[in-house]
């Protein structure tokens, strides 16, 4: 086993990890982006989408269909939630992030209630592995990699070219000019918040066969797209997918010469510097 | 002066009720708790300091808690030392437990503030913070303790000259967390009530009209959030001190945060309030943790959603609104005699 095939495998792995935190992190920057509301129950979102899962597959659907509900349940909870919590709020920002916070912890002990604490087992859709130079990779990791590649991809063309694109970018970028201009805000929000909601649930469904299934799993994920956000910058989308690659990357990477820990605490100290020299993100043109 | 005499007195008032209550319910092993609850009350109160006055909403002063209780414990094990410190352990313990969270919030506040991190983004990177260094601590068993975490911590013993200060007794100790509660609440509404303090009240409530006063914003914010980390550290020393055991889930974003629930039951805008709230709920975890303890989280997590939707003040907000129902009444009582 060569050097080159190592490095490959890790590159391999580091991109499921990208891939999947794109998805959560396209939610949570949209929704903060255009409603200026960190969604601190982003995480559970995620983590109700792998429960999904678990749920589904106990009644008897097949993966693939599991699969398929998870978002469909999640985004519904999404526009539930902004429905009735979350635009009573959006005069007060940071009440919005408390009751967002009141809300993950609500979602992680009513899980804890119902599943008990311990791990559930979600067993991946394709089993087997496939041959990359010569070493086996598990097809369901080039599946998920593969899967949440083209989905971001599909999420920010979805924001660039329809008119719904173009009407959320709009309020994204001048909510009172949107809406001098027609474009009904409140209405746009509650959708945004249902795709956020989606994706974090597609992503918890991606990611249930390859983690431990838990009420808190959540939280890591929380940090990391936050992180993403915070190095990407809000201004644009496209960045917003790029600080996914930055921070899931950059970890991949030092977690590759130490522990996994260790490199989240540097990419955060990374994420701190970048936030004093350019507070805009890395990738704004500002 | 008049204002910094009256929250210590009140607090003087609310510690010696709770001691008390927790005495006539559970003896010395409720005096005991409630030295804790005491404790966390100090911590709740950095708390409020920095979310209530200057309107910095952090999720991770648990970060500058846990690390002024892993100061103590360093100090006073064998943890991170071949020995304990040879000459006042504790003493040193205690100081330190307050210069590195000061120099942690200094090094991240300065990176923060001047690049102009407000509102959410920094609550944001505070929860990251102390997510983080919770794992850490979870990780980096040599200096942390890994999972176990270090037990045997000694409690406070400092060397004095002519003799040995030693808390002995559950009593002692819940006195001189009172009196340390005491002065820290008696020096801040002193604080408070200066020029600087009027400063802090205009972070929260108009930055713009305090640049155009000419003053430094980001080094009013810088001020509060080191003091509110020395103080967040110096109660983690003594929380410490006082369960003889320290775990890195003390530097970990659920207490961060619980902290939060603390000080928006008691009331973000006093600081009676968020020893108030620290002791509530503390204690209403405790009596119920025999019974029913996860729900007891979600009715936090309930409670929490509530308090932020009704806008509410917490306690302290609403005895505030019903005594001056009370006075309007009686004023009224006088008007209607004065014209009669």
């Amino acid at each position: 086993m060569g050097t080159a095939q190592l490095i490959l495998m890790q590159v391999l792995n580091t991109g499921v990890i990208i891939g999947v935190l794109m998805l959560v992190t396209l939610g949570l920057g949209v929704i903060y982006g255009m409603m200026d509301v960190l969604n601190l129950a982003h995480g559970e979102l995620l983590m109700l989408g792998a429960y999904s899962v678990v749920v589904a597959s106990t009644m008897g659907l097949g993966p693939w269909e599991a699969m398929i509900v998870a978002p469909i349940v999640v985004g519904a909870i999404g526009y539930g939630l902004e429905r009735g919590l979350i635009s009573r709020l959006y005069r007060r920002p940071l009440d919005a992030l408390l009751a967002t916070w009141a809300l993950s912890l609500i979602f992680t002990q009513g899980i804890r209630l119902i599943f008990g604490p311990a791990p559930q087992s979600v067993t991946a859709p394709i089993q087997g592995a496939v041959d990359i130079v010569g070493l086996p990779f598990p097809k369901y990791r080039l599946f998920v990699l593969v899967i949440s590649v083209v989905l971001t991809l599909l999420v920010l063309a979805l924001f660039r070219y329809p008119t719904f694109g173009v009407k959320t970018r709009a309020v994204f970028q001048n909510a009172d000019m949107a809406r001098c201009l027609g474009v009904r805000a409140p209405r746009m929000y509650s959708g945004v918040f249902a795709i956020g909601g989606a994706l974090a649930g597609f992503a918890g469904a991606l990611i249930a066969p390859l983690v431990t299934v838990e009420p808190t799993m959540g939280a890591v994920y929380l940090v990391r797209s936050f992180l993403s956000v915070i190095v990407g910058g809000v201004g644009n989308l496209a960045g917003v997918a790029g600080g996914s690659v930055v921070i899931g990357g950059a970890e991949g990477v030092i977690a590759y010469f130490s522990s996994g820990v260790f490199a989240q605490v540097i990419v955060l100290a990374i994420a701190i510097v970048i936030v004093r020299v350019r507070p805009q993100g890395i990738f704004s043109k500002r | 002066m008049k204002r910094s005499l009256l929250s210590a007195g009140q607090v003087a008032v609310l510690v010696v009720g709770v001691a008390i209550v927790a005495f006539v319910a559970r003896g010395e092993s409720g005096i005991q708790q409630a030295t804790l609850w005491l404790v966390l009350g100090l911590f709740a109160v950095s708390v409020s300091l920095l979310w209530g006055y200057a309107g910095l909403l952090s999720f991770g002063q648990a970060a500058f808690f846990g690390l002024g209780a892993f100061c103590y414990a360093w100090a006073t094990t064998d943890t991170l030392l071949a020995e304990p410190l040879a000459w006042n352990p504790a003493l040193i313990g205690c100081l330190l437990s307050i210069l590195l969270p000061v120099l942690v919030a200094l090094a991240i506040g300065y990176f923060l503030f001047y690049g102009k991190v407000v509102g959410a983004y920094f609550t944001i990177v505070t929860l990251a913070l102390s997510f983080l260094l919770g794992s850490l601590g979870q990780g980096w068993t040599k200096v942390f303790g890994g999972f176990t975490g270090i037990a045997g911590v000694p409690t406070l013993s400092i060397d004095i000259g002519v003799g040995t200060f030693a808390l002995r007794g559950a009593w002692s100790s819940y006195v001189f967390a009172a009196v340390v509660l005491l002065l820290v609440v008696a020096l801040l509404s002193r604080m408070l009530a200066t020029p600087f303090g009027l400063a802090v009240d205009g972070v929260r409530d108009n930055e713009p009209r305090l640049q155009y006063l000419g003053m430094s914003v980001v080094k009013v914010k810088l001020a509060t959030f080191v003091t509110s980390a020395g103080i967040a550290g110096l109660a983690g020393a003594l929380f410490a001190a006082e369960s003889n055991y320290v775990a890195s889930d003390m530097m970990g974003p659920v207490l961060s945060t619980e902290a939060v629930i603390w000080v928006a039951v008691g009331g973000r805008r006093s600081l009676i309030g968020a020893v108030l709230g620290a002791v509530l709920v503390r204690a209403g975890g405790y009596v119920l943790s025999g019974i029913a303890i996860d729900y007891w989280m979600l009715f936090l997590g309930g409670l929490l959603l509530a308090l932020v939707l009704l806008g509410s003040t917490g306690v302290v907000g609403i005895l505030q609104w019903l005594l001056a129902k009370v006075s309007a009444r009686k004023d009224r009582g006088r008007e209607a005699a004065g014209a009669a």
